[in-house]
């Protein structure tokens, strides 16, 4: 494990080193005890040695890993669905279908304005129904006839002759002359034994 | 997740929308209407004789109202006289018979009087008129009055059967009667706006004369303005001729309900109808006589 960092260190100073072309530097092992593995020039195996590192290096961390034992967390349960019988499916046909004829009918009323607009534009905004004016014409504007009274507008019989006649107007417009209350009544005179 | 605060003022919420809902609804439903200006004319005040019309045609719904309670309970007797054939189950049918007569004359007497009330004190009727209908009324109240007081005497319910066909006799003899006199009264109401339209148009006629002979030079209409003015009073005068033959057509339907018999609701709807075009004809005599006097109001260009 001591020799571990210094073999990494050493296998990634010998491959920079290497890199730029300088001799890689002799690795010291430190522990004579130790039963190493039998020296390799640096300069002839960097890769190697770096692969080897890593590979310690792995085996390092996944025993660290490993050793824990990992339980799940127990997390509040959502409470399960009802369960759908057999027979009886997720979506109602009827759902969809209602779906289905509410999309239709959008895209209908689009198609349908999408149309309109194409027509307008094609005529140049006319429709049958309006009238073409030449474009030299300009309509002439109508004329204002402002109040004019005569010498009569404040005759008395006159305004008297108005009254009577805006009465009569008004009774004979609302006037009905149907007697609707006072029809015979309906009395039953079917008596049997 | 909903924090219990928010749930809270949810429900806080909710329960403030409902009260105010509540108190709206209850000041919707409850206020008094102020109205700053009156815009209809105010109704001058009932005169007897609208008081005893009004009066007549309460009691005469009053008399249907007693005369259904009555026929139910009639039907009931009879359905469990039939049912049973008991002697007092006869005896419940007999009295509940006499009852249901007796109520159905006092709705036939109560109606003639609303009636009679409501033709004297209808506009337009010639005086002799409702003097003739109601002297046919008077007969035909007296016997239906003397008809309920006999219905006492029935002895049994053979009796009251043999009444009660007497009843429906003289009852479907009265029908052109009581369809004569709607008949009289929607005429009259016709006749009263053809007599205020002619005396109307009479005034009219007279002004324009006046205006013509007026020799002042401010006060003076040019030739062309009074070929106008000319020319519309023909167009009136034409309006209430055509009315006054619609008229006499409508008059000589009503005088058929008395010499014809059979003649009922559909010879009343007719007349209405004719009576319906000369109401026409007299508004739109109206609405010209008001045109022309605009035009004598206005000053020529």
């Amino acid at each position: 494990m001591e020799n571990q960092p210094n073999k990494t260190s050493g296998g990634i100073l010998s491959w920079f080193r290497a890199l730029l072309g300088k001799p890689a530097q002799p690795i010291k092992s430190q522990t004579k005890s130790s039963k190493s593995e039998p020296e390799i020039p640096p300069e002839e195996d960097s890769i190697v040695q770096d692969i080897e590192s890593l590979k310690s290096f792995v085996k390092t961390v996944g025993h660290t890993v490993s050793t824990q034992k990992v339980e799940p967390r127990k997390v509040a349960s959502l409470p399960k669905p009802p369960q759908i019988p057999a027979g009886i499916t997720k979506k109602s046909p009827l759902k969809n279908l209602i779906r289905v004829l509410l999309v239709v009918f959008f895209l209908l009323i689009l198609t349908f304005i999408g149309i309109r607009i194409v027509q307008l534009l094609s005529n140049g905004g006319n429709d049958d129904t309006t009238v073409q004016l030449p474009n030299n014409v300009i309509p002439s504007p109508v004329p204002y006839i402002p109040h004019n009274p005569s010498v009569y507008a404040e005759d008395v019989e006159v305004l008297k002759l108005e009254e009577d006649i805006l009465v009569l107007v008004r009774e004979l417009s609302n006037t009905s002359i149907k007697e609707d209350r006072l029809y015979p009544p309906t009395l039953d005179y079917n008596v049997r034994f | 997740m909903i924090s219990a605060g928010k749930k809270v003022r949810r429900t806080f919420a909710k329960h403030l929308l409902f009260v105010g809902l509540i108190i709206f609804g209850f000041l919707a439903t409850f206020p008094e209407q102020v109205f700053s200006q009156e815009t209809e004319v105010t109704p001058q005040p009932a005169t007897v004789t609208t008081l005893r019309s009004d009066k007549a045609y309460k009691l005469y719904i009053e008399a249907v109202a007693n005369y259904e309670s009555a026929h139910e309970i009639y039907l009931q007797r009879k359905s469990q006289y039939l049912r049973f054939g008991t002697l007092k189950s006869r005896q419940d049918a007999q009295e509940a018979t006499e009852a249901m007569m007796q109520a159905r004359d006092t709705v036939v007497i109560s109606y003639f009087n609303a009636l009679e009330e409501h033709l004297t004190n209808s506009t337009g009727v010639p005086e002799a008129r409702i003097e003739s209908l109601g002297l046919a009324f008077d007969a035909e109240t007296q016997w239906f009055e003397e008809h309920k007081a006999s219905i006492t005497s029935a002895t049994s319910l053979e009796d009251l059967v043999n009444k009660t066909k007497e009843a429906e006799s003289r009852w479907k003899s009265d029908e052109g009667l009581m369809y004569e006199v709607l008949s009289t009264i929607s005429y009259g109401k016709i006749l009263d706006f053809s007599s205020r339209t002619n005396e109307t148009f009479s005034a009219l006629r007279q002004k324009i004369a006046d205006i013509k002979q007026d020799e002042r030079e401010e006060y003076v209409f040019s030739e062309k303005k009074f070929d106008i003015l000319g020319r519309w009073v023909s167009e009136i005068e034409q309006r209430i001729t055509q009315s006054k033959d619609v008229q006499l057509e409508a008059e000589n339907k009503i005088s058929e309900f008395a010499t014809k018999k059979g003649r009922g609701l559909n010879s009343y709807n007719e007349v209405i109808a004719t009576l319906g075009q000369a109401q026409t004809l007299l508004k739109e005599a109206s609405t010209f006589m008001n045109e022309i006097v605009r035009e004598v109001k206005t000053k020529e260009q």
